[in-house]
């Protein structure tokens, strides 16, 4: 770590003028090198220039950093306005960050532009595709002149980088995308079998997803298939859910909805699930599963899958918080309530022990024992009523244990 | 085929039509089936319920007249109230037993009934005013005033005069029962209630139930000292008056006879009821009519302390039976008090109350 110490000398004033202008400028070139270089070592993926001194404009995107934590790659733009070669920055660039791997880096400056990825990430990053990458990055003016905007590059950059990882046609390099132990469970919240959703319709579900789970610990996994048997749902869900590594932190807690679509490309009712695992168990009891199967499943009938997954996501997100604040009302309510009739009944006991004058109105202490004769009786069936209810839905309750041997909570609407 | 009498289906109350196939009766638009005999039985009943009760097979005549000379009984009246007490011939000036003021001793007297028979007191002043303490016990929200204040030198004994009734009686009585099943069938939680049109008709007699006859006695005031062991009844004789009053009869037994007749018909459905042994999920009652086949009534004097007091410008009465010692009168709340009690025990409540909430939305939601 660099020295701070010299612009906490408050001696400078007494210094003399001539001495005081150097220590100022020195003090200014320490104190802009701290600028450059400390949040160096904390993660910034855009630097417009690492050297000079009055570069500073440093963005810390959310994609960026979804990026690193979905994927475990660091993708870094580097801009310099004042001409450069891009291969040197990025090689400077590695040395100066200690880069080893798991890394992809892109370099602009003037005309050119260089991409440099870690030997690891071969295979994933290919000459062709990261050409693509880069002309999806810059913006021409009319005389085909590179016009750079820095944000705007950057928003470019990392959004298509996502889509690219996100895609298909990565897949066959999970090893690479998580190391050995690659799991799509890592970043891939939404498996849309069925094919209800577009695909920008599952990555946003997806990314929505990645926000909300860090916040409230807790994976949230939405999975559309056809021809799943009603019966088999709880079990299918509970399955994939452990066979695919699903689950935030130790406890492995996640909730995951299964919706299963006839194969005419229309849902219909009782062909959904919620399965929980982990601290999610709680977190989603049995009515509220009703209560999201309730909202959800109008939107399901109606074919608008995105909003009724979107709607899942939200009110699992939302279920701490919401929860905390209703749950402590209630408890208030309820428990004002409950004293309010005790003591009102207390109060009635009380005042009735003042009474104890009343008419009259039998005279069963005076039936004369023995003489009742009951001489004709009949118990005739008159009629009969029939009332009927449908059962909301077969939820487990409680909890039941999956093929894999970890237990689940949940149930289905 | 039309019947003379149109029948009405029990359950939607159209007409309903026999039906060949099953032999009963059907109703062509909630599809009810039911036997030509239960309905023909609950029309009947239907009927006879609602015609009024046979009542008048009381005897109103009974008690003997009074001779005067011989049984040695005066009148006396209260020179304030107008209040009219029979005493013993010798007994001399005494406060009212209604107003508290000296009594004005008559020696006028009135054709009035001789009493039949007696229970004589078996309880003294002192365990009235023993007991006037007791019932004072306990009772959290009586004025703190009231107990001290209270004037318990105010008791008088009285015997109070009633008519005592004995009945046979003959009655139906109609109850409405129902049973409850259910079952679960595919997706669906059904329910089916069964209701049953129930007749139980006969016989019970009654005896010795007691109203009170004179006017200035309240009711429920009396009907309240209830029971009286009839079995220490003995024959009237004057000497038992002797120390107390005994309050005459103004009250004739036609203008009980109400009182009466509702008691018994409550009572005769009660009897019939309990003879109804299934378990119907619900059973209720539907009326009833009844005939008394045989009714008289005796008079007799029971025996009753009574205290009349006034506070914060009300006046309460409280009595005890003389026999057994039950005492009874309607006690006033001090609304300070009512406020403080429910507060306190509000707030008592709210510790248990908070884990109860607690429990219900954390454990069982």
């Amino acid at each position: 770590m660099r020295n701070f110490n010299a612009f906490k000398n408050a001696d400078s004033v007494k210094k003399t003028g001539m001495a005081k202008r150097l220590i100022t400028l020195f003090a200014t070139l320490i104190f802009s090198l701290c600028l450059v270089v400390v949040p160096a070592f904390a993660t910034q993926y855009v630097s417009t220039d690492v050297y000079v001194a009055d570069a500073t404009l440093y963005y810390q995107l959310q994609t960026a950093r979804r990026i690193t934590n979905r994927y475990g790659i660091n993708a870094f733009l580097l801009y310099s306005e004042e001409e450069k070669v891009p291969g040197a920055m990025i090689t400077e660039f590695v040395e100066a960050n200690e880069l080893r791997d798991r890394y992809l880096i892109t370099a602009f400056s003037g005309d050119s532009y260089w991409v440099d990825w870690s030997y690891d990430l071969e295979g994933l990053f290919t000459e062709e595709n990261v050409e693509d990458l880069v002309y999806e990055t810059i913006e021409f003016d009319d005389n085909d002149n590179v016009v750079y905007n820095v944000p705007a590059m950057a928003e470019r950059y990392y959004s298509y980088l996502d889509s690219y990882l996100y895609s298909s046609d990565v897949f066959p390099y999970y090893d690479k995308i998580f190391g050995e132990e690659a799991n799509p469970s890592n970043y891939r919240y939404v498996a849309d079998q069925a094919g209800v959703l577009t695909d920008t319709e599952e990555k946003d579900l997806n990314d929505y997803i990645t926000d909300v789970r860090e916040k409230i610990g807790h994976d949230i996994v939405i999975v559309t298939a056809n021809g799943i048997d009603p019966s088999d749902r709880m079990a299918f869900a509970d399955d994939y859910f452990d066979y695919n590594g699903y689950g935030y932190g130790e406890n492995k807690n996640g909730a995951l909805l299964l919706v299963n679509i006839g194969d005419d490309g229309v849902y219909s009712k009782g062909n959904s699930w919620i399965s929980t695992s982990g601290s999610t168990m709680s977190l989603i009891s049995d009515s509220t599963v009703q209560k999201i199967g309730e909202k959800i499943t109008p939107m399901l009938l109606d074919g608008k899958y995105h909003e009724a997954f979107s709607t899942y996501i939200n009110f699992v997100g939302n279920k701490p918080k919401q929860d905390r604040s209703s749950e402590l009302l209630k408890i208030i309510l309820t428990c004002v309530g409950l004293s309010l009739i005790a003591a009102f009944i207390w109060l009635f006991i009380e005042l009735n022990k003042l009474k104890s004058v009343a008419d009259a109105r039998e005279a069963d202490l005076y039936l004369k024992e023995g003489t009742l004769d009951i001489r004709r009786s009949y118990d005739h069936y008159v009629y009969s009523t029939v009332t009927k209810t449908e059962i909301k839905s077969e939820s487990s309750g409680g909890g039941h244990t999956s093929s894999s041997g970890s237990s689940h909570g949940g149930g289905g609407f | 085929m039309s019947a003379v009498t149109q029948y009405k289906c029990p359950s939607c109350g159209a007409p309903v039509e026999f039906d060949s196939g099953t032999q009963n009766l059907k109703c062509p638009y909630c599809q009810s089936e039911i036997s030509i005999e239960a309905l023909e039985d609950a029309a009947a009943l239907e009927e006879k319920i609602n015609s009024t009760d046979k009542m008048d097979a009381w005897d109103t005549n009974g008690g003997t007249e009074w001779n005067p000379e011989e049984d040695g009984v005066c009148t006396y009246s209260c020179h304030s109230c107008g209040g009219q007490v029979m005493g013993d011939k010798n007994m001399g000036a005494s406060m009212c037993p209604y107003c508290g003021n000296n009594i004005v001793v008559s020696e006028k007297f009135a054709s009035t009934l001789r009493p039949d028979f007696v229970i004589p007191f078996k309880l003294d002043k002192k365990a009235a005013k023993e007991a006037l303490t007791n019932h004072f016990k306990g009772k959290r929200l009586l004025p703190r005033l009231f107990k001290d204040q209270n004037r318990i030198d105010e008791i008088k004994g009285i015997y109070v005069p009633f008519w005592i009734y004995d009945a046979d009686v003959e009655g139906s009585a109609r109850f409405n029962g129902t049973t409850i099943h259910s079952w679960t069938s595919g997706n669906y939680r059904y329910t089916e209630t069964k209701h049953y049109d129930i007749l139980r008709e006969g016989s019970v007699s009654f005896e010795n139930i007691p109203v009170d006859a004179s006017e200035k006695m309240a009711d429920d005031l009396m009907d309240s000292l209830e029971p009286f062991d009839m079995s220490e009844a003995v024959d009237f004789k004057t000497a038992y008056l002797a120390g107390y009053f005994a309050d005459k009869y103004d009250v004739s037994k036609e203008a009980t006879l109400p009182r009466i007749n509702q008691r018994v018909k409550t009572s005769t459905e009660t009897a019939f009821k309990g003879t109804v042994t299934f378990p119907y999920a619900t059973l209720t009652n539907a009326g009833s009519y009844i005939e008394l086949t045989k009714g008289s009534a005796r008079y007799a004097l029971l025996p009753v302390w009574l205290l009349n007091t006034t506070w914060n410008g009300q006046k309460f009465t409280f009595a005890m039976n003389g026999q057994t010692g039950k005492f009874v009168g309607n006690l006033p709340a001090d609304k300070g008090l009512c406020v403080t009690f429910w507060l306190t025990r509000f707030l008592i409540c709210v510790p248990a109350a908070a884990l109860i909430a607690y429990f219900i939305w954390h454990v069982i939601f």
